[in-house]
């Protein structure tokens, strides 16, 4: 009896055996012949007759092209002079680009035309071109985080010309503490300053000139209140010349602090020195076998 | 062999249910004000963002901050309004919180005692340590509450307030947290946690209770007070061992020495981490 059932086990166990080995095979036949068709029908870009002929040397930025916006257009849109070989080799390669994107983005060239960083003498002798933001070859739609003009990656394009004074004090206000630490709700640079159209403070259509200053804020702190203009930003409690109340306020709570630490550890310290001095402590607890029989409470 | 005759209960009670849960409220929602809120103001260090991801992240770690604020603020306010209901009907030491001459020469004769040169001063209920310490906790609930809520609510401030005075608001609530953190995890620590003659903590916080060894030793004025009042009254106490919740330490040799070192090491610490902040300047 007992050896008969051991028996039926057993065929129990490769019966189920072979139906789960039989079903894995047809079902990894089944993905693999899906994988066929899809090796065999993707879609590859394809690269234009032109763009063959330059990748054959450059070909670094064939891989860095393939991924981007501009992946179908052909080198030559934007680099107009680079029809013949050998290249010409006397040109201005940021005008060069700047009018090649203008061609198809003319809203914003004319945003940016009148901006800072649109500017003649800033564009072309600094280079704040639209590159200088976008990147080259490796341009991504805004809500990709590789682009470098996502959310992510923005206050690094800025950085590039604006560090010192003004990284410094992003990095200690509020708003650059909670957006360095993660939290990217919070504002970066555009937020405040916008983006193609920007201007300096000095200028009445800025973000941040005094008369919009509330209107700005009021992006994210609803209400608009004359007083958020009343202050300046980009300063640290360090910086004497540009923040002398904060200044004033760090060194009078700097003093506190060394006060209290002060008198907190002398105390601490001349009582443990005390306590070493004395042989035994005379203070309160005394133990069982401490006590003497006729001792007085 | 005569026994003296005992006018102190073995046990007095210190701080009631009430006080004892004020405190806890109070250490509870500091203890997290602290652990939230220091990386925010050290975000630029190494350890800011593990403490971060310790909560889910920088917004997570401001909503738990905001919440024990509310908790501490709470603790504040209840502490006002208990004062206002308890001290008409209290019987002992109300008005003794509140400073006099007798706690200057009990600095100066402390500091003599400190030197080597004096004997200890005889405390009645609040040594002038503990009254300066509750005047620091007044004022620091006031300042770190009143300048927190300005930072939460920065439209409901500007209707007021200019932006450079919210900016003076943000240095106060960054650096008084400092002052905070110090007198709480150096001074107030040091008298009822890391004092040998208590570590490794003081019950009463816990229980709100002071045995009358330690009574007699650190307010012996309260002590003869008590032993006064029911002797006229005729009320005699049984002596007893009572059972010993701390002080077990109090003649380590060990304890002492590592307690002296770490001292000086944090007090070096400080002093060479903001004296030179006194002469920074661009």
């Amino acid at each position: 009896m007992v050896k008969a059932s051991v028996g039926k086990g057993i065929v129990y166990f490769f019966t189920a055996l072979f139906a789960f080995v039989f079903i894995a095979i047809n079902l990894a036949g089944i993905f693999f012949i899906f994988t066929l068709f899809n090796v065999a029908f993707a879609s590859q870009p394809e690269i234009s007759q032109t763009n063959k002929m330059c990748i054959t040397c450059h070909e670094e930025e064939k891989y860095l092209l393939q991924d981007s916006v501009h992946q179908k257009l052909d080198c030559t849109f934007c680099h107009t002079t680079f029809k013949q070989f050998p290249h010409p080799t006397e040109i201005n390669l940021a005008q060069e680009v700047q009018v090649a994107c203008q061609r198809c983005h003319q809203g914003i060239a004319q945003e940016y035309a009148v901006s800072i960083h649109g500017d003649e003498k800033n564009s072309l002798e600094k280079g704040t071109t639209c590159y200088s933001c976008h990147g080259s070859h490796d341009i991504f739609t805004v809500e990709n985080p590789e682009a470098k003009h996502n959310r992510l990656n923005v206050n690094d394009s800025c950085i590039q010309c604006h560090d010192g004074r003004v990284l410094e004090g992003y990095n200690y206000s509020f708003h650059g503490v909670a957006f360095n630490s993660g939290y990217i709700e919070s504002a970066n640079c555009v937020d405040c300053h916008g983006s193609h159209s920007i201007l300096p403070e000095d200028n009445p259509a800025s973000m941040v000139s005094m008369n919009n200053r509330p209107e700005t804020c009021a992006k994210c702190h609803k209400i608009a209140r004359e007083n958020f203009a009343k202050g300046s930003e980009h300063i640290t409690p360090f910086d004497k010349n540009n923040a002398l109340p904060l200044y004033i306020t760090l060194q009078i709570f700097i003093l506190l602090i060394l006060f209290d630490a002060t008198k907190d550890s002398t105390i601490a310290i001349f009582d443990l020195i005390q306590k070493l001095r004395g042989k035994k402590s005379d203070r309160h607890h005394v133990r069982p076998h401490d006590r003497q029989p006729d001792d007085k409470i | 062999m005569t026994q003296k005759k005992l006018y102190v209960p073995t046990w007095v009670e210190r701080f009631d249910n009430n006080q004892r849960w004020q405190h806890l409220l109070l250490a509870i929602s500091v203890l997290m004000l602290i652990i939230t809120g220091f990386p925010i103001k050290y975000a630029y260090t190494w350890w800011a963002p593990y403490v971060m991801a310790m909560f889910g992240g920088f917004k997570n770690m401001l909503t738990v901050h905001k919440i024990f604020a509310v908790v501490m603020i709470f603790s504040g306010v209840y502490h006002v309004v208990w004062l206002f209901i308890k001290m008409p009907t209290m019987k002992r030491a109300k008005w003794a919180i509140i400073p006099n001459l007798k706690d200057v020469r009990d600095a100066y004769d402390h500091g003599k005692y400190l030197l080597g040169i004096g004997q200890m001063p005889k405390y009645h209920r609040y040594a002038y340590l503990e009254k300066f310490e509750y005047f620091a906790v007044v004022w620091g609930v006031i300042i770190m509450g009143s300048s927190g809520l300005i930072l939460w609510f920065p439209e409901m401030a500007a209707a007021i307030l200019p932006r450079w005075v919210i900016s003076i608001i943000r240095v106060v609530h960054s650096y008084e947290a400092l002052v905070c953190l110090i007198a709480v995890a150096i001074g107030h620590f040091y008298a009822v946690h890391f004092n040998p003659d208590v570590f490794p903590t003081s019950p009463v916080w816990i229980n709100g209770k002071i045995s009358r060894e330690h009574l007699k030793h650190e307010h012996p004025l309260e002590y003869d007070e008590i032993a006064a009042k029911n002797k006229e009254r005729g009320v005699v106490f049984e002596p007893d061992e009572p059972r010993q919740l701390s002080g077990r330490f109090k003649d380590s040799l060990v304890l002492k020495s590592v307690l002296l070192v770490i001292y000086l090491a944090v007090f070096a610490w400080i002093m060479i981490s903001f004296i030179p902040q006194l002469f920074i300047f661009n």
